[in-house]
């Protein structure tokens, strides 16, 4: 197996950033390898992958819409469910087993964020039992069908990745992040099943209720990082006003944001955009604002992968 | 540039590499020796060494006085007065960092004992973090002092205000928190914070215990309160996360870091 993964990485070369390091040194040695390698970083060709064809996957990547997957012959095809991608088989066993594993522990997750989504719709839209039961099959086969969010943290070019996201938005216990918010993702698909298989009535109730879910969270959030700013900058009442309002309405990113990480970390801010909060300073209180650490803590989800351990043993 | 070159030159880089990271920690015939820029970096943590730490208080006095400005006028001799109040307490502060150092110099730390050095680093990282400026310090009890009548009561009520805004975002961050967990509606959200906000307090301990301490206060409120919010399922995951708490409660009293009486009393005390 490993000469087969061999074999297919000497057809692809190098990985993107490793191939760039590669024919940068070439290139300062003098070494005419630099520029196939560089003519290497050259997007590949999209062809779609049929439907029914389980692919040999190598390494996916994020492109746009699209999800890049090393296949033989390397080709762009769209987002790949996680079925399909658990059906594949690469490396030896031993490898396989273990992304299988990874991928089981993500539809668990989703399946308990998935519940919980349907614990809060079932409290604000007066379901029959029909229609909780459509809900409940809805779920499960878009569950079956999502498409890839894990992300490999594994350096090993021929190890088998998921997708490669631009951020983490939060980790897992086994060693897997997410590069979308799974409370998002678990409330975007829901809302996509309500759509479907609701009354336009009660869908609608939903949607209204993950508005107002939204601005809970953004109100804590931003409440957080508000009274942080404060420690820090000793803000006026009119500043401290005028800043909440500012990131309660164009704070987008905020729904990313979970506030217990600066708790512990009061050192730090979430990632607030400059031109919401510089403006609103006085140059003295601009000048610390521009020395505060600003990053984004990933959502931690161990305790809950535990407790979806002991929801199964039940 | 040919590849003899590259040869030559390429070791030479890598010592000059590795030469730029100087051990701060020497080890000699197994006795340490931390230099004072690691011990300050230790105290410092973020702003790295006292130099910084101390540009970053001047400027926390700057901006305290221009808080205090904004209730009351002040005078030029006030205006000092409080400046050399604060710097009283830096003064005090850095006598405690020269304290500690002096006691890291003179001990004879091995692999054994090393970790004591920076054990006596921690209350004044504490410290700290916490602010030099708090309620006992000079600056507190000079600025108390210089303004009065009804200049004083607006501060101390806008003091107190910020105090519950504080409060209440913790209680908010940790509603969330938990509504994440077990399905609450925005409206329960809503309702929960309204029971709990007004007998919370943003406790006096340290950061990474006031979320637990807010959510054990959230946790242990009245039952017969919460079943007005919350259906029969929602209660019994709360009582669930109750039941895991109860142990950090104990271990909250036990290191003295909430009030002996507990947060349960203090929670059901508030509704009575």
């Amino acid at each position: 197996m490993r000469a087969r993964l061999q074999q297919r990485v000497d057809h692809f070369g190098l990985r993107g950033d490793i191939r760039r390091a590669v024919a940068l040194l070439a290139f300062f040695a003098g070494s005419e390898l630099a520029l196939p390698c560089l003519a290497q970083d050259e997007p590949p060709v999209a062809k779609p992958l049929p439907d029914d064809e389980v692919p040999e996957v190598i390494v996916v990547e994020e492109v746009g819409e699209r999800v890049m997957i090393d296949v033989l012959p390397r080709q762009v095809v769209p987002a790949v469910p996680m079925m399909r991608l658990r059906a594949a088989q690469v490396g030896d066993q031993g490898e396989a087993e273990e992304r299988n594993a990874a991928l089981e522990n993500l539809y668990r997750l989703m399946r308990r964020l998935v519940k919980r989504e349907l614990g809060v719709l079932y409290r604000v839209c007066d379901l029959t039992d029909a229609e909780k039961v459509a809900m409940e099959k809805g779920t499960e086969a878009k569950i079956a069908g999502t498409h890839d969010i894990l992300i490999p943290l594994n350096d090993d070019n021929f190890d088998v990745g998921f997708v490669s996201g631009e951020r983490i938005v939060a980790n897992c216990d086994d060693g897997n992040s997410l590069n979308t918010n799974p409370y998002t993702r678990a409330s975007v698909l829901v809302m996509s099943v309500a759509k479907e298989v609701l009354p336009p009535e009660k869908a609608q109730l939903y949607k209204d209720e993950l508005a107002a879910q939204q601005r809970v969270h953004r109100e804590a959030i931003v409440g957080t990082v508000v009274c942080q700013l404060d420690n820090r900058l000793f803000l006026s009442d009119e500043q401290s006003q005028k800043i909440t309002e500012k990131l309660i309405s164009r704070w987008s990113k905020a729904d990313d944001v979970y506030a217990e990480a600066y708790f512990s970390n009061p050192q730090y801010l979430p990632n607030v955009p400059v031109a919401l909060i510089e403006p609103e300073l006085d140059s003295r209180q601009a000048a610390i604002w521009r020395t505060i650490h600003r990053v984004n803590f990933p959502l931690q989800i161990t305790s809950m992968a535990e407790d979806e351990e002991g929801d199964g043993d039940e | 540039m040919n590849r003899s070159t590259i040869s030559r030159v390429l070791p030479v880089l890598l010592f000059g590499l590795l030469g730029i990271y100087q051990e701060s920690v020497i080890v000699a015939q197994d006795e340490f020796v931390i230099d004072r820029s690691t011990l300050e970096s230790w105290i410092f943590q973020q702003a790295g060494d006292a130099g910084s730490g101390k540009r970053a208080m001047e400027a926390e006095i700057n901006l305290r006085i221009n808080r205090l400005e904004q209730y009351a006028k002040l005078s030029d001799i006030q205006r000092q007065q409080l400046k050399l109040a604060a710097q009283g307490d830096v003064k005090r502060f850095y006598d405690q960092v020269e304290e500690v150092i002096c006691k890291v110099e003179k001990m004879k730390l091995n692999q054994g004992n090393f970790n004591e050095a920076y054990q006596l680093t921690i209350p004044l990282q504490t410290t700290l973090r916490n602010g030099i400026f708090g309620p006992s310090s000079l600056f507190h009890k000079v600025s108390r002092s210089v303004i009065s009548g009804e200049q004083r009561e607006r501060y101390e009520a806008a003091e107190q205000n910020r105090i519950k805004l504080r409060g209440d975002a913790f209680l908010k961050a940790t509603i969330r928190k938990i509504g994440q967990e077990i399905p609450l509606t925005a409206k329960q959200h809503q309702q929960l914070f309204e029971l709990a906000s007004p007998g919370f307090k943003e406790p006096g301990v340290e950061y990474h215990y006031k979320e637990l301490y807010a959510s054990i206060y959230l946790v242990n409120l009245p039952e017969d309160s919460l079943a007005q919010i919350l259906d029969a399922e929602q209660l019994r995951e709360l009582k669930k996360r109750k039941e895991q708490m109860d142990p950090m409660m104990r271990f909250l009293i036990d290191q003295g870091l909430i009030e002996p009486e507990g947060v349960t009393d203090k929670a059901a005390g508030d509704k009575k």
